[in-house]
């Protein structure tokens, strides 16, 4: 690492084979330094990595040129605010719901399952009254099991026409034997879940 | 072996990212004179995985060659990875493979003669115990001295002339199966960054070094319409190639397309093979993308497959079937989309 007084930071990344920039540029990234960083690459796809990268960590490329036989890539690592709802190349979800049981909150005796049920229903539908936007309705566990219920047939319905996506786990679906009753483009598997948790900017759990 | 002696060291890139882009193809290929051999049955300008030539009313010759550079730095798995690749050609024309013959290139001034052994073997074995695993045999081969490694195999199969399986023949609303996970190319460059975890590395391993044959084994009393495997043309090259030589579109629901465990994540931030770029390049004015589809996924659709798996054109029903058949082989099969009979053909389109 070049250092020049009062310069921008230059960093050579020449000559290193792919995916070496991008995790030495992760790295710097990763130092939640704010001053912006040049840096040296040998093609453009090396360039259009480094737009990827930056644009899962909220960093930005504020110039990026062909020099000579080379490219010189100008980042900001940017710490903006991370609950911020920002769209970037749909990389970013909006709010999930995650439903990983056929009941509302916790402590609930198997007793009181129907009211519990119920509470969920109600829940589904005062969220969607609400008007905000959710993006995917995820489904694991013994939350699958909505999927076959009737009484939640209309609330799920009525999400997706507001252009929600609903998923549920594949697996969960089978141990609960609803496989008939879930179309099979909703199936999904415990790592898209994790996905969709991971990059949606709130997650619900009711 | 020396640290700084690895397998990958000289490799610019490995595996069927180092296929050429199939618009420099086209152009190279069109000097050549076109053969007008009934017995031949594929034609070169639909990117077949190998050629059939008849030999009689009920025999066909496939034949293919396929090599490639080293996408990780185990000689064996190397060796296995390019067997079950080349010998994939021969099960995408719909036939099984009978002989196989090695290739294999490799930079012997830079190894002592004892690593040289020792890492020569390993690639051969590799390539020979996939062979034995396919059924065929291993008759011979060629070696030559290399600045890069490369290995690989000719290998030669038998099939019923009417029962060979092209990239043409997919019908209006067919369904598209697909027997593998994609991601091979962005996997292996997180293999190589050392961000996988020990669980997706032995996906990708088992995916890759997986022969075919099972797969094609699930359909053999289905009706497969149009059949090839995904490789370096990644799934959208190769489906626009399919939807071309059948005179249709190709329709991709993104979420039901398997991917391996963290590539998703692994593309968003960046590690997109080169490979992929080309396709992309190749192949963005057939497709059509949904303004849903993520980055990520585009990248994934455009990434080169080394071994992928093979891609069938069957109607809905017996697509089902055989999804629970693959599924049931413990295969990560998806049921990728569906193939439209539309004005214009060779659209692929990604919602």
């Amino acid at each position: 690492m070049s250092e020049k007084n009062s310069e921008i930071n230059q960093i050579d990344l020449r000559g290193l084979a792919c995916p070496e920039p991008v995790l030495r540029t992760k790295k710097i990234l990763d130092q939640k330094s704010t001053s912006p960083v040049s840096l040296l690459v040998d093609t453009d796809v090396t360039v259009k990595n480094l737009e990827r990268l930056c644009s899962a960590n909220k960093a930005q490329i504020l110039e990026s040129q062909k020099v000579n036989d080379h490219f010189r890539v100008l980042i900001a690592p940017t710490s903006k605010d991370s609950s911020k709802e920002e769209k970037k190349d749909g990389t970013i979800v909006g709010p999930v719901v995650f439903i990983s049981k056929d009941s509302f909150g916790t402590g609930s005796s198997p007793m009181d399952h129907d009211f519990s049920s119920h509470l969920l229903n109600m829940f589904l539908q005062s969220l969607l009254a609400t008007g905000h936007q959710i993006d995917a309705i995820l489904m694991a566990n013994s939350g699958v099991k909505i999927m076959a219920d009737s009484a939640f047939k209309d609330v799920i319905a009525a999400f997706e026409s507001a252009g929600t996506k609903v998923f549920a786990c594949g697996l969960c679906v089978e141990y609960y034997k609803i496989k008939e009753q879930v179309p099979t483009e909703k199936i999904t598997n415990m790592f898209a879940i994790c996905e969709y948790l991971m990059t949606s900017t709130r997650v619900i759990e009711p | 072996m020396h640290k700084d002696n690895k397998l990958t060291k000289k490799v610019k890139a490995g595996g069927c990212a180092s296929k050429m882009s199939s618009q420099e193809l086209a152009s190279i290929l069109s000097v050549l004179q076109k053969n007008n051999s009934e017995n031949l049955l594929t034609d070169m300008k639909n990117f077949e995985d190998a050629c059939v030539y008849k030999l009689s009313e009920d025999m066909a010759v496939v034949q293919t060659l396929d090599f490639f550079p080293p996408m990780l730095d185990d000689p064996y798995l190397f060796g296995q990875i390019a067997a079950a690749n080349a010998l994939s050609d021969i099960y995408a024309m719909g036939a099984k493979p009978t002989l196989a013959l090695n290739i294999i290139g490799f930079p012997t001034c830079d190894y002592t003669q004892s690593e040289l052994q020792d890492v020569l073997h390993s690639i051969l074995r590799g390539g020979a115990d996939k062979v034995k695993e396919s059924g065929a045999l291993l008759a011979g081969g060629h070696s030559i001295q290399l600045s890069e490694p490369v290995y690989g195999l000719c290998a030669t199969g038998f099939v019923h002339p009417k029962k060979v399986l092209t990239n043409g023949g997919a019908q209006d609303g067919d369904s598209i199966v697909l027997s593998k996970p994609v991601g091979t190319g962005v996997a292996l460059l997180g293999l190589k960054g050392e961000r996988l975890l020990k669980e997706t590395a032995n996906q990708l391993l088992n995916n890759m070094t997986m022969l075919n044959a099972s797969a094609l084994e699930a359909a053999a009393d289905l009706e497969v319409h149009a059949l090839t495997d995904v490789t370096g043309f990644g799934l959208i090259g190769h489906l626009h190639e399919m939807a071309k030589a059948s005179g249709l579109n190709a329709y991709i629901n993104r979420t039901q397309v398997k991917t391996f465990d963290q590539v998703r994540g692994l593309a968003r931030e960046g590690f997109v093979p080169a490979g992929s770029y080309t396709n992309r390049d190749s192949y963005s004015q057939f497709t059509l993308f949904d303004k849903s589809v993520p980055l990520e996924d585009e990248d994934l659709f455009f990434d080169p497959q080394t071994s992928g798996g093979l891609l069938f054109a069957l109607k809905a029903s017996e697509a089902e079937t055989l999804m629970e058949r693959l599924l049931q082989k413990g295969l990560i099969a998806s049921l990728v989309g569906k193939f439209v009979s539309e004005k214009e053909i060779g659209k692929v389109v990604v919602q």
